[in-house]
């Protein structure tokens, strides 16, 4: 069974009480591998042990959840009016509804200009800024990956070809492009915007996926996939795609905020949003001319759009981190 | 090297002539003709010929298109149709003040970035750490024109200790000029200066889990001079990049800062000739913009060569 | 044995984790003798590069070192200031890692590198202070210096072709074996009484790795320098190393000289090891080891092999099994079952032995 020739001959023959893997019963400790975790089990396992990331996550729940539900969480309607700019606290009383009695109605954020109570339009405003920011997400994300695939995956020509053009459009920010598409549509909206600010951002998603596949390409998967006659498409989308998905998320989670922020400029400037459409930044601005006598009209807003930009800020910071964590880190004391 | 230079800037003329003939292009796309849009309907036929003659809009538009090239390389800029002065004064007189507001807004941006994420890396889990970090998150997280807003408040209009309104022009003293620029500088400073502290202790953060460091430890070196000597250049690499790339949150910061302060900057310039139709002034401001991104831009991809010596002198891979 | 250079007794290293303390080196015991090739061979997991790390005071925090003793030339290490073992490190004792590509600075000159190690613990009248060395970086290095003559003549010594141009190069424009050399360069530089090289081949391609063996041999006879040689490879320990420590789940299991150690294996482990390493010269089939190295925290048995030991009895779990001659000149292997008075004999009749 065993040779004479070598110095390790001999081995792996029993010759003991217990063989390999036997141990005496007291000794014998529960498999200690690692269970295998989903990977949303370890998102979810992530976030809530950072607690940055898990502020984000409950304030970006509710954001969306008050977007979603804004009828049903308003106090009052959008263009309903009371008081003109009472402060932040204070009640009007009057009649409103026309119904013959006087009613004593609490602003807790103060009314505007015209006497709009601030929480219901920044309430209302939120489901405008989300959409918004959903509609440039759904643009910059498809048409940034779209061409980041293409270029990693073929690389020379037309990566030369698409990395140029995602330089050249990074010339036009979204500003510029804001003001072009309106000098070409001829006035202001929400589409307007929409586009403006979603190929402003292609560039970003460009080149991370594109950076992404060109490590992916490397892969054996990849070359294993060509060899057994995979066509490009199938490739990409099969095989790429789904390994390049979390970059993708963190990078749609960070994206939002810079939405909200840009809407919000551009509205600021008056190229965004019709004044009759309101998102954030256009109640922002329209406060302006009333900061040194009812400074609330605006800072509510700008600080609406803080809390919410700050969250998800964090959370996209949670979920980076959480992707790249590995198991049984050591700990820092 | 040079190679690379030279390729980079070839780039970025190459870019710039894209530029420039989009905006040629985007002039002519704009449905009604740009003149009827310029002058509205109202015009009489004879406004609307002279304007077209002006423009050379009765022109081929391969003529059309040297003119406008050859114009711009001469910086011939032409007229403004809304006011009486030249593309040029009109733009060259907005320029500098928006420029002033985003160069204040990078340095102080970047010396309180930089010095920031390097103590927060060093420092990690410390409470100057958290202080630093919660800071940097809650400034990239506000709009510049709010911070403005904000700033504007209460050194304006509570505390009345810095003017709020309007421009001062260098010419009439060094501190007056700063005065007005320095509440909108902050205010674009620092949502800039929050992204770039970040990369910072990031980048910083990396490098010194690196197996080099490990080396000079083993070594012997002394921990201030392994911070200086051996880690900061490999960390700034990434932070030059982040910082050329923010460049254009900054530009466009400034611009609507401006709004905020009263200043009449390139940002007032922009909106104003697009609302007014005033087309010449309106690609003039685009081209600036696009132009000194570009160009920045250019300037960024050189600074790697005098930061990573892997770029100035390309070798060969092992 | 006071004039070893290296004694090691007694090491233990721990790892706080969030799961448990894991034990990297549990109670290692460890001599190198001036003018010696001493090999250290473990797999992965086995604990050997952190023993190379506490003895060069490098233990990243939060590990740390809590029991035992390391005396270099008789003086113990542990017992010294942080600043004393600073001056120490590069100096006296210095180390060479695995991977030459990530271990040079992107951002110093090469010779910069070696100049600064020269520097900081040799006598040569230059300034170390950090303005000092931050001009230096900035200005770029003074070349009529006496380190910087010094730099060149170390990279004359692990003969990478001209010198003297090559020292003001970046690492990436080094191939992999030269940079490894530079590596060499800069530990040698100080003319250290140890230096530890830990899996210094590794990275590299088979025909360069013979090289930097021939390299690492011949310099240390020019340098008077003993090596602790740190690998998995036991090739590469057989050729080079006079003597052999194999090291496992933190513990050393069996020691001696190279030669007999390989010709003669006693320890169940190092069995293992030369059973599943394939060999051109026999028609004998590779025997995989059965089993996983354990998670080294709060390892329960006594013998940390006896697990995946085909010969294991009860005792082995139980009791810590000292040290016992095997063989000659300093052979001993750690396990009850083997040596001239085992404590337990083996089970079947049929005991095979080698000749």
């Amino acid at each position: 069974m065993s040779s004479e020739t070598g110095p390790g001959s001999g081995f792996g023959e029993r010759r003991g009480e217990f063989g390999p893997g036997e141990m005496p019963e007291k000794y014998r400790q529960p498999e200690a591998t690692e269970e295998y975790q989903s990977l949303g089990q370890r998102l979810v396992e992530g976030i809530v042990n950072d607690k940055l990331a898990l502020f984000g996550a409950v304030v970006v729940v509710l954001f969306v959840l008050t977007a979603a539900f804004a009828p049903f969480i308003a106090p009052h309607g959008q263009e309903e009016r009371f008081g003109f700019m009472k402060e932040p606290g204070e009640n009007s009383v009057g009649d409103f509804d026309g119904d013959g009695q006087t009613e004593t109605v609490f602003h807790p954020l103060g009314t505007d200009s015209f006497g709009h109570d601030i929480l219901s339009r920044l309430i209302f405003g939120a489901r405008v800024s989300l959409l918004v920011a959903l509609a440039t997400l759904a643009i910059s994300l498809t048409i940034g990956t779209g061409i980041g695939i293409l270029a990693g995956y073929y690389g020379g020509v037309v990566d030369s070809l698409l990395m140029r053009y995602v330089d050249f459009q990074w010339a036009f920010p979204e500003l510029i492009l804001g003001v072009g598409i309106i000098a070409i549509s001829g006035g202001l909206g929400v589409t307007n915007v929409v586009i403006a600010i979603g190929i402003a951002y292609i560039d970003d998603f460009a080149r991370l996926i594109r950076g992404e596949i060109l490590s992916i390409r490397e892969e054996e998967y990849i070359t294993a996939a060509r060899a057994i006659g995979m066509g490009d498409a199938r490739i990409m989308v099969r095989e790429m795609l789904p390994n390049a998905v979390a970059p993708i998320i963190v990078q749609a989670t960070l994206m939002i905020p810079l939405a909200i922020l840009a809407e919000a400029g551009l509205s600021f400037l008056g190229l965004g949003v019709k004044p009759t459409t309101p998102t954030w930044g256009l109640l922002l601005s329209q406060g302006r001319d009333f900061i040194s006598q009812a400074w609330w009209i605006s800072v509510m807003p700008g600080l609406a759009i803080m809390v919410v930009v700050l969250a998800f800020n964090m959370f996209g910071d949670g979920l980076r981190d959480a992707f790249d964590i590995s198991e049984g880190e050591v700990d820092e004391r | 090297m040079r190679r690379y230079i030279a390729k980079r800037v070839a780039h970025a003329l190459f870019i710039m002539w894209l530029v420039a003939t989009t905006v040629f292009f985007g002039l002519r796309a704009i449905p009604g003709g740009p003149v009827r849009t310029m002058l509205g309907q109202e015009a009489t036929p004879e406004a609307r010929q002279a304007l077209r003659e002006q423009l050379g809009l009765n022109q081929p538009w391969y003529v059309q298109y040297a003119d406008w090239m050859v114009d711009l390389v001469t910086l011939d800029f032409g007229q403004s149709i809304t006011t009486s002065e030249t593309v040029s004064a009109a733009v060259g007189a907005a320029a500098p003040r928006t420029f002033s507001i985003a160069i204040v807004a990078v340095v102080v941006g970047l010396s309180v970035a930089i010095p920031a994420g390097v103590l927060s890396a060093t420092r990690k889990r410390e409470p100057v750490d958290y202080v630093a970090t919660v800071g940097a998150f809650l400034g990239l997280s506000m709009p510049a024109f709010f911070v403005g807003i904000l700033l504007a408040l209460i050194f304006g209009v509570w505390f009345n200790v810095l003017p709020v309104f309007g421009y001062t022009p260098i010419s009439e003293g060094f501190v007056p000029w700063l005065e007005s620029i320095i509440l909108p500088g902050i205010a674009v400073g620092l949502p800039y200066g929050a992204v770039v502290m970040r990369m910072m202790r990031s980048s910083l953060l990396e490098v010194l889990d690196e197996q080099y460091m490990k080396t000079a430890l083993a070594k012997g070196v002394h921990p201030r001079v392994r911070l200086f000597k051996h880690a900061i250049q490999n960390a700034l690499i990434p932070v030059v990049t982040v910082a050329g790339i923010q460049l254009a949150l900054v530009l466009v910061g400034s611009v609507t800062v401006e709004i905020v302060f009263g200043i009449q900057g390139l940002g007032r310039l922009l909106v104003d000739s697009m609302l007014d139709r005033n087309y010449p002034v309106t690609q003039i401001v685009i081209l600036l913009v696009a132009a000194v991104l570009v160009f920045t831009n250019l300037a960024v991809d050189l600074a790697y060569t005098a930061i990573d010596p892997r770029i100035r002198y390309g070798g060969d891979e092992a | 044995m006071t004039d070893a250079v290296l004694e090691v007794e007694g090491l233990r290293t721990q790892f706080p984790t969030s799961r448990g303390v894991v034990t990297a080196v549990d109670g290692v015991d460890l001599e190198i003798e001036p003018g010696e090739i001493v090999g250290l061979v473990g797999e992965s997991g086995s604990g050997k590069s952190v023993l190379a790390e506490s003895v060069m005071g490098i233990v990243e925090s939060p590990g740390r070192i809590v029991d035992g003793d390391i005396r270099l030339h008789g003086d113990s290490l542990l017992e010294m200031t942080e600043a004393e073992r600073a001056e120490i490190r590069g100096g006296q004792l210095s180390m060479i890692f695995q991977d030459p590509m990530n271990s040079l600075n992107p951002t110093l000159p090469v010779g910069e590198q070696i100049a600064e190690t020269i520097r900081l613990h040799q006598d040569v009248g230059e300034s170390v202070s950090l303005p000092a060395e931050l001009k230096r970086k900035l200005l770029g290095a003074t070349k009529n210096s006496e380190s910087w003559r010094r730099a060149i003549e170390m990279l004359e010594a692990v003969e990478i072709p001209d010198p003297a141009g090559r020292a003001t190069d970046f690492p990436h424009e080094f191939s992999g074996g030269m940079r490894q050399r530079a590596m060499i360069a800069m530990a040698l530089s100080c003319e250290p009484d140890l230096l530890i090289a830990d899996e210094p081949t590794t990275a590299l391609d088979v025909t360069v790795q013979a090289q930097i063996l021939d390299e690492l041999t011949g310099l240390k006879e020019a340098f008077d320098t003993s090596i602790l040689l740190i690998t998995h490879d036991l090739a590469v320990v057989a050729e080079t190393c006079d003597r052999v420590n194999v090291m496992y789940a933190g513990e050393i299991v069996e020691r001696g000289p190279a030669r007999e150690l390989f010709a003669q294996p006693q320890h169940p482990y190092t069995q293992g090891l030369i059973a599943s390493t394939p060999r051109l010269d026999s028609d004998e089939p590779v025997r995989p080891i059965e089993g996983n190295v354990p998670d080294l925290i709060d390892i329960p048995y006594a013998c940390h092999f006896a697990p995946r030991c085909p010969e294991s009895e009860r005792d082995c779990f139980e009791v810590e099994p000292p040290f016992r001659p095997v063989g000659d000149d300093g052979h001993e292997a750690a396990c009850l079952k083997r040596g001239s008075d085992p404590e337990l004999s083996v089970h079947q009749p049929a005991e095979v032995s080698d000749d």
